[in-house]
Order: structure tokens, then sequence, then C-alpha cells
């Protein structure tokens, strides 16, 4: 047997053929998300998001997503009751940044205690930019809240999409806007 | 003491409360009381250094504690603290956009049956699949280069997940050899082509499943027309002339090529996608050179390795399908069976790559036999003349007519345990150019292997070390269990 393994040339040979390749860093993986990948919004909801972000065009609009939460065993499903325009407290730069300022959302939390009403999420504009999540989206992004982008391109509101932070803070989980 | 306010987003790694009471005469106390009570809370809360992220705000009451005295502001009994995450974000390069693969409009004109949505339900489930998911898998087409060992585990679990059409290349017969590894055909199938035994166990697995067969050699004249109407292929070939005609094809019409091979005891793979990483040649610029790699009956395959590896191609395929997940592109995986060590190598596109580089030379398919430096399907017997050539039957004449014969076996060693023909001497074809020194030039000497094939090669090595005597038996060790000695096993 000896022979055969090492008397055999050709394998020593065909091993580095195979050796010759680009090293670099590794990959990372995503963790799994939550259950619950679908938002229902109101042809209404979704209008208001629209123009509010056609209103702020150039700027970003920033609103916040009130609703109720409905828990059973496995599942959480979250119902849009209110979407409220808030305003877009960066001091500068706001045609590519949004911020609700603390005291904006402050007063939500509080809010949220008061009426029941409970803070789902969160909605923005990206004007001239596809409604896909940046790398700033994420690095500020919290999971657990549902984000809605809409773009608005050249004044007009276009493409709208739902997303979730994973886990881990790796990625954007998409979600499917349901219009009912 | 102070009463700690959760925000929505943040309540379920605070055991599902909205609201905490926890001990702490300053605020920098009652943080460390809650990340050490709520550890989940950390990731969310802290960065690597342990410091609060800069986007939470602290409030005492109604005070930013940035205003006050930051962590160190002190509180009385009962101050009510919130945690106010701070929200904020804006438009720039988008993260790395989802991989679509399928067309969303065919996908949402996918329809399921209620024996589908049964069958699949332990896909429905899954929050990563869903029926927007299973709806992709039903819309999806997949193009297998192969029915046989990558092939075979490859289509079946393309069918069990509902992969909508399953387009097959392969022309050829199932043989009892393929049996060991090619699991989706059966003892029965011996005799049958591929083709047949692959779509009655697809139609066994799941009938929902369309299957496109091609029974025709996989080459530059048809290889476009094929794979144009396919969403994904995947390769599950045996030989470089269709792995870089599978690659290039993929690139000119800008699919995804998942890519699988194996070599004894270890698996490689890896998607290809010249649109967002490498493709083939980025990674093997060149073939080697023909006769170097062994296929699976001259180097043998441990018969489970394909089956995992081509588990692992049908769920790159999957992924991509669905759009989940991390597929493996500018990635490579490798595996060893026998370690039981999966490593990974990160690949890069070579921007000077022929084909998908920065500035392509190759714009069209080439003639991939003449590439690899092969000129027939197979690494065809070198030319040897007629008169150089022995049949079994002769060589037995000969045997008993008494004559003494000088015959060299150019098989392994573990080749010749398991079968040999009378009087031969085993000198194994990577040693015969050094070990021709115990051959006598004067004397006639016979060659043999397992088919001809190697012979062939030995006999042209001793020419060029000057022998002229020289003999090769036509059809091998084969054709003398098939014509002269049943006895002798076939392997």
């Amino acid at each position: 047997m000896i022979d055969w393994l090492t008397g055999h040339g050709k394998l020593a040979r065909f091993s580095n053929y195979f050796a010759r390749f680009w090293f670099g860093s590794g990959a990372s993986d995503p963790s799994t998300g939550y259950s619950v990948r679908m938002i229902c919004l109101t042809e209404n909801q979704t209008a208001a998001i629209r123009s509010h972000g056609e209103r702020e065009f150039p700027y970003e609009c920033c609103g916040v997503i009130l609703g109720d939460l409905v828990s059973d065993l496995h599942d959480e499903t979250r119902i849009v009751r209110e979407l409220r325009p808030l305003e877009n407290s960066q001091a500068e730069d706001r045609e590519r940044r949004y911020l609700v300022s603390p005291e904006q959302m402050f007063a939500l939390m509080h809010q949220e205690r008061d009426t029941g009403l409970k803070i789902l999420g969160f909605y923005h504009s990206h004007p001239d930019h596809p409604a896909l999540p940046s790398v700033v989206d994420r690095e500020l992004a919290f999971p657990w809240y549902v984000y809605i982008i809409v773009s608005v391109i050249s004044g007009r509101a276009a493409k709208m999409t739902a997303w979730q932070l994973d886990e881990d803070r790796e990625s954007f989980l998409s979600e499917q806007i349901e219009i009912g | 003491m102070a009463v700690v306010l959760i925000p929505t987003a943040l309540q379920k790694y605070a055991g599902g409360k909205d609201e905490l009471v926890l001990a702490g005469a300053t605020v920098q106390q009652v943080v460390d009381n809650l990340a050490a009570e709520y550890s989940a809370l950390n990731s969310q809360l802290f960065n690597d250094k342990g410091e609060l992220r800069h986007f939470i705000n602290l409030y005492k009451g109604q005070e930013d504690t940035r205003n006050l005295q930051g962590l160190d502001t002190a509180l009385t009994d009962l101050d009510e603290i919130t945690i106010v995450p701070g929200i904020a974000g804006g438009a720039g390069v988008p993260l790395a956009p989802p991989v679509t693969v399928i067309d969303p409009e065919r996908s949402a004109a996918a329809t399921l049956s209620n024996d589908e949505i049964l069958r699949y339900s332990r896909h429905l489930i899954l929050p990563e699949v869903n029926l927007e998911g299973q709806k992709k898998l039903k819309a999806a087409k997949v193009l297998c280069i192969g029915a046989g060992g990558l092939g075979s585990p490859l289509i079946m679990y393309l069918a069990a997940a509902g992969v909508g059409t399953i387009g097959i290349v392969d022309f050829d017969t199932v043989d009892y050899t393929n049996l060991q590894r090619q699991i989706i055909h059966g003892t029965g199938d011996v005799g049958r082509t591929k083709m047949q035994s692959a779509r009655e166990s697809i139609a066994s697995i799941n009938p929902n499943v369309e299957v496109i067969g091609y029974e025709e050699e996989f080459t530059s004249a048809n290889a476009a027309r094929i794979v144009q109407d396919f969403d994904i292929v995947v390769d599950g070939t045996d030989n470089f002339p269709t792995r870089y005609l599978t690659n290039d094809v993929c690139v000119l019409l800008g699919k995804p090529n998942v890519y699988g091979s194996i070599f004894r005891f270890e698996g490689q793979s890896t998607v290809f996608w010249a649109e967002k990483g490498p493709c083939y040649r980025c990674l093997y610029p060149e073939p080697p050179p023909p006769g170097l790699v062994p296929s699976c009956a001259e180097g043998g395959v441990l018969g489970v390795l394909p089956g995992i590896v081509g588990c692992i191609q049908a769920n790159e395929a999957i992924k991509l399908i669905l759009g989940v997940g991390n597929p493996l592109i500018g990635r490579l995986l490798l595996f060893n069976a026998l370690k039981m060590q999966f490593r990974e190598l990160r690949l890069q596109k070579d921007p000077t790559c022929p084909i998908c580089g920065e500035n392509p030379t190759i714009t069209e398919l080439i003639d991939y036999q003449q590439f690899c430096g092969i000129r027939g399907e197979e690494a065809a017997p070198q030319a040897v003349d007629t008169s150089e050539e022995i049949t079994v039957v002769q060589l037995k004449a000969r045997i008993d007519a008494g004559e003494k014969l000088t015959i060299i076996d150019v098989r392994e060693p573990y080749e010749f345990a398991i079968a040999r023909m009378p009087g031969t001497k085993l000198i194994p074809l990577g040693q015969i150019a050094e070990r021709s020194g115990e051959l006598d030039k004067n004397t006639e000497i016979i060659l043999h292997c397992r088919s001809g094939k190697r012979s062939a090669d030995a006999l042209n090595q001793l020419k060029a070390k000057g022998f002229t005597r020289l003999k090769n038996v036509v059809g091998g060790i084969t054709a003398w269990s098939e014509e002269i000695d049943p006895d002798v096993p076939k392997y």
C-alpha cells in the first residue's frame, strides 16, 4: 500500500495545483430573525408615508409607527394604528440623515404608557436613494423595531420597503408590506 | 433605587418587562445592575469597550442625564430612569443588497395547492422560508449538469424542497459501479439511462416537479441554448472541459454557478457568480495537464463524499432561490471527510480574469477539449500501433503453447491484490520510467493494466527509453476476465 500512496508522484503535484488560492479574512454568519416577517398597512397609511416623504423632499422625513401587539405562544402580530410624522432633528445634512431627538423619543415613550399605543417602529425616506437600508441605518438601528423606508426620487415617492435588524446586528431581514 | 423604563425594542431582552426596579445610588450603578441582571441587553446597550452606546440616552425624570452629571448623576429613592434609544439613520450606500435570483413577478404568480401546502409544511413554518419562499422555490428553474455522484443527492433534495423545474443534462447509462455513490439510481436501473432513472426517482419523491431532460453532451454548441432558460446552474460534472464550459456559459449569461467537486476524501464547494464575485477561471485560470487528475474510476472515491458535497450544493441553490443566509459567493468551502474538518478560504475576483475581469478577452464559448489538451472525450488511449498490440485471446494462446513470456502489470498494488493475470510482474505505471532498468531490452515485453490505457502509456514511456519489442494487451485484465477467465474479478 505504501507504494500506492507515495510512489504516485502525480498526487503530490495535483495537491499543489489545487492549493493556488487567494487568501483573505473569514466570513460571518447571520443568526435567524424573529417570526414577525410581515407588516400590514392600510392604503391610507402607505399614502401618508409617501406624502410625508414628498413634502419633506429633498430632506429625509421621519415618523413613528404606533399600534398594538398581539402575542400568543409562537408569534407576535403587530397592528399598525397610527403613523405620526416627527421632526427630523438633524442640525445639518438632512438630505441624507434623520434624527428623532431624545426629547421627542422621551415624550413618545411616556405617551406609550398613557395611551397604551406601543412604538412598533419608525419610517423615514431616502431622497434620491433606493429604499434599501444603508450602513448608517444598520449602525444606528435597534432589533425588534420595524423600519419602513420610502424612496423619494426627484420629489416623487417610489418604492417602499420594511426591515428588521437581525439580533446580532449584522444584517436587515426584509419584511413584506401587506396592504389591507 | 430607580424604576427603569425599557423601550419596546429592548423589552424582550429584559424578560419581556417594560419596567424594572433596580438598586443604585447613581445612574451608573443602576446601569451596572441592569447589565448584571439582564446580560442579554448588553450587546444592544454597550459597545465593544463596555461603554454605553452614544445613541442610548438616559433620562432621570424629565431631564436628559447628559445635561446633569451624566452617569454619575445621583439618584434618590424611586427616581424614574428612562432608557431612550436614539432613533437615527439615513440614506447612503446600501448594505449588501438582497440576492434576487428568481424574478419576483414569477414567484408571486406561483400557486401552491392544499396538497403542496401540507407537503411543505415544515418549510412554511420557518421564518426564512414561509409561503413567500416556497413560492420562490416553485417558480425556480435549476439546471443540474450531471446526474451522477454529485447530481444524485442534489437532484433529490431539490425535488424534495419543491423546486418547480429541474433540468438535467446527462446522457450516460447507469453502471453497476455507480451504485456505490449515485443513490438516485438503484440496482434495477443498471443498464437504463441515468435520465430515465432520475426522472422516476424525482417523480417518486415529488410529482409536482417538472423535469426537463437533456440527453445530450453539454457542448459549446448547445450550452447557451440550454442554460438561458434556467435561473441557477449546479455543476455536478466529472471532467474539466465541462467545468470550464459551464463556468463560461454562466458568466456570459449572468447565471450563478453552484460548484462542487470531490477527490477521494476531500470535497470543495462554492458559488461562482461573476456579477457578485469570482468565477471558476479566477480560481483556476488553467486546467491541469490531461491525465494529472484521476477520475473516480482511476483514483477512487469514498461513496458518501459526493453525497455530502452534493447536499451542500443543494443547500446553496436553495439559499440563492430564497435569498436568505450567506451564500458561498467568494468563499471556498473545503471539506475533509477523514479528518472531519471544514475549512473556508476567501476567494477574490481576479480583475485580470479573461472572462469576468475588467478587460475580458473571452466573449464566446470556445473549444474546451482543446483548451484542456484532450483529444477525445475522456483521456483517450495514447496512439499505439496495431503491431504493438496483442489481444487476450492471442496472449492466452501463447501461454498455452508454453512460451516463456515477460508480462508486466502496470496497475497499483491494491489492484494487484484484487485480481491478477497469471505469470505477471507488477511495476506500477508511476515507477515504469525509474525501474526500466529491471527489464531486458532484448526480450519481448508484454504490458497490461485494467483496461489498456495505462499500459499504452507505459509502452510509450519504454519506447522513449529505447525499448523496441513491446506489446500492449488490448482491453487489459477486464478483457481477460470477459473473454478468457470469468473467475478473475472485474472491478
